[in-house]
């Protein structure tokens, strides 16, 4: 191993740990005020599309963003609406984002490219701030990094992050306490669209630069993963997000390895590229089980409260 | 009871309305007619004998997994891994369909037994990592889907692809493998029926054997459960073993009555769309036949959409589930609030 190697594999992992680390810092936030969202994933997917249409027809990866984050917010706000108003579980509002987000998002993508609404024009990326290419760093990836310290801060060190986990813990002594429950779920939910949303755009903006149907596979669950295994602690979601991605970077890369295609091939496997994809699944599967016993989540996640 | 289903019939009008308003309204935004769509919808799900035909075949996985599902929800699992199990179930089926060596009247039982065992093995690591480590089920379940497509991805291409090698998929199953052929010219099998007998059954094991018993009080509150002296933990095991082994028995029935081979990205969502398919029967094994029913035609149908109307895509099917899922949480809550307002005035 060689520096340059070392550098480029660092810098494309916390690169592709950027869209996983804002869904992730989003849900620590409605998790630890008591609200389980299944529906991430659909979350992401809805802001890469929409950062990808509103980047392409505006020529700006900002505007894109915008559209990312503000889709993102609309979304989480019909989560919210069942999920925490009318008090329906919330894995099954969740899942029901998930499928809406999914069709609708192949539905309009279909009717965006079929209707030539692209024009030809090129997607805008995202500025780089260091590197270039597969490796290079962009302004979302810096901006999720500021907001880690920024996030921990609120959540640990001011009187509204206190609410927020009493709440998560004990909603009703919050609640006799003054708090408005579900107002400020719906507000962390909100805040949780919008990461999610800016989650996505920088996937479709800068990872891939471009919108394929489905494209997050599975990260939203695996940010759901990060949120236990970091503990739900913003730092603790860094870390894992950046170990998840470097496992992605890791296969990837090995993929590509003479020496490791060379040893699967004399194994008479036939193609043997779906392990290397499983791979980070697994790495989440095990990463769970090896911690899972050692956390313990909000008390009140996923039920719904009534202010008396 | 037939009088508050009555007083219900206005409100649950109301919610179709506005679902229905809903999605002709995304149709419109797509650029197509709303109209046409509903027409090639239900052309594709009743219009003529073979429509209703297909909507029969799309009806048995959706019955066996939404069984699946309501059988785990039912315990207080939010097993929402069906999809994989099924996945698991169709790649045994085919493991076993395609041996050479398997004498002829055991064939057919022992694709189905398989595809049960593989599914509920499946699902037994969530148990497992539930019971052990603490993991929630959501999370491990929904990992899980993701493994097992990867799996069927590399089996297609590795250990169970076809002897000519062309394309990612098996060869054809054993024709003892198969499943009766119920109308000729038809794709309306067994597989059916065979569904229809599972949810009759799994309805009696919930409702008259001691272990169903179990299950649901554990559903009702794993507290309650230990206190009164049911093996909470044997209870959720069993559990998940039986809600994936009826996702594996789909797989299997899907093998064996419809396709006969297995391919690469095998499932159009089945196991997602059990969810949808559990959930509006209330988790009832009985009510779960015509909610799948329900869901089996919206997928007959719009497979036919997609066909006959351009713009609109297979995933049109998602958006569907979604409107209907987020109806018939809206029509819950209305429900809930007015029981509730009656019980404040008695």
């Amino acid at each position: 191993m060689t520096w340059p190697l070392i550098l480029s594999f660092v810098l494309q992992s916390i690169a592709y740990a950027t869209p996983v680390l804002l869904a992730s810092l989003g849900a620590v936030f409605s998790e630890r005020v008591g609200v389980v969202n299944i529906g991430l994933e659909g979350l992401m997917l809805a802001g890469a599309l929409a950062a990808v249409v509103a980047a392409t027809a505006a020529g700006s990866a900002l505007a894109g963003v915008m559209a990312g984050l503000l889709v993102g917010v609309a979304l989480a706000a019909l989560f919210a609406l069942f999920g925490v108003t009318l008090r329906r579980n919330q894995v099954i509002v969740g899942t029901t984002i998930n499928f809406l987000a999914l069709g609708l998002t192949g539905m309009l993508y279909r009717a965006w490219t079929t209707a030539g609404s692209s024009g030809g024009k090129k997607l805008p990326s995202l500025p780089q701030i260091i590197g270039s290419g597969s490796v290079a760093i962009n302004a979302l990836t810096v901006f999720a990094l500021v907001l880690i310290p920024i996030a921990h801060w609120l959540l640990f060190r001011t009187r509204f992050g206190v609410t927020l986990r009493a709440t998560g813990e004990v909603p009703e002594a919050a609640a006799s306490g003054g708090t408005l429950v579900n107002r400020l779920r719906v507000l962390a939910c909100l805040l949780t669209g919008g990461l999610c949303g800016l989650g996505g755009a920088s996937l479709s903006l800068g990872i891939s630069s471009a919108f394929t149907e489905g494209m997050t596979n599975g990260r939203g669950f695996i940010a759901l993963a990060v949120v236990v295994f970091g503990r739900w602690n913003p730092f603790g979601a860094l870390a894992a997000s950046l170990l998840f991605a470097a496992a992605d970077v890791a296969q990837a890369r090995l993929q590509t390895v003479t020496g490791v295609q060379n040893w699967l091939a004399s194994l008479h496997l036939g193609d043997t590229y779906p392990f290397f994809l499983a791979l980070p699944y697994i790495l989440t599967l095990v990463a769970l089980a090896v911690r899972g016993s050692k956390v313990r989540p909000p008390a009140s996640l996923g039920q719904p409260f009534e202010q008396g | 009871m037939k009088q508050r289903l009555l007083r219900d019939l206005p409100l649950l009008l109301l919610v179709m309305a506005l679902g229905l308003s809903v999605l002709a309204l995304i149709v419109r935004l797509v650029g197509a007619s709303p109209v046409a769509a509903a027409n090639a919808l239900w052309a594709g799900a009743f219009g003529s004998p073979y429509s209703i035909s297909e909507t029969l075949v799309q009806t048995a996985p959706l019955l066996l997994t939404g069984l699946g599902v309501a059988v785990a929800f039912r315990c207080g699992l939010f097993n929402i891994g069906a999809e994989g199990q099924f996945l698991v179930g169709a790649m045994a089926a085919t493991w076993i369909g395609t041996m050479k060596t398997v004498p002829a009247p055991l064939h057919l039982p022992l694709v189905l037994v398989a595809g049960a065992v593989a599914g509920g093995l499946w699902a037994g690591i969530a148990g497992l990592l539930k019971i052990y480590r603490g993991v929630q089920e959501v999370l491990s379940t929904l990992l899980l889907n993701f493994v097992a497509l990867q799996t069927l991805s590399w089996v297609v291409r590795g250990p169970l692809q076809e002897a000519e090698k062309g394309f990612p998929q098996s060869d054809a199953i054993a024709i003892p493998a198969r499943l009766l052929v119920l109308v000729p010219q038809t794709r309306l099998h067994a597989g059916v029926i065979f569904a229809l007998f599972c949810a009759i059954l799994i309805w009696f094991i919930l409702k008259w054997t001691v272990g169903g018993f179990a299950l649901r009080v554990v559903g009702s509150g794993e507290k309650a459960a230990e206190t009164a002296g049911i093996p909470v933990r044997r209870t959720v095991f069993l559990t998940f073993l039986l809600s994936g082994a009826l996702s594996g028995l789909a797989g299997a029935v899907q093998i064996s009555g419809v396709t006969y081979l297995l391919s690469d990205g095998y499932s159009p969502g089945y196991g997602y769309t059990a969810i949808a398919v559990a959930l509006l029967a209330n988790l009832s094994p009985l009510a779960v036949m015509p909610s799948a029913l329900f869901f089996g035609a919206l997928t007959a149908g719009s497979n036919v959409v997609q066909q006959r109307i351009s713009g609109i895509p297979s995933v049109v099917v998602q958006v569907l589930q979604a409107v209907v899922l987020l109806s018939f949480l809206g029509y819950a809550w209305a429900r809930e609030q007015r029981l509730r307002r009656q019980g404040g005035a008695a």
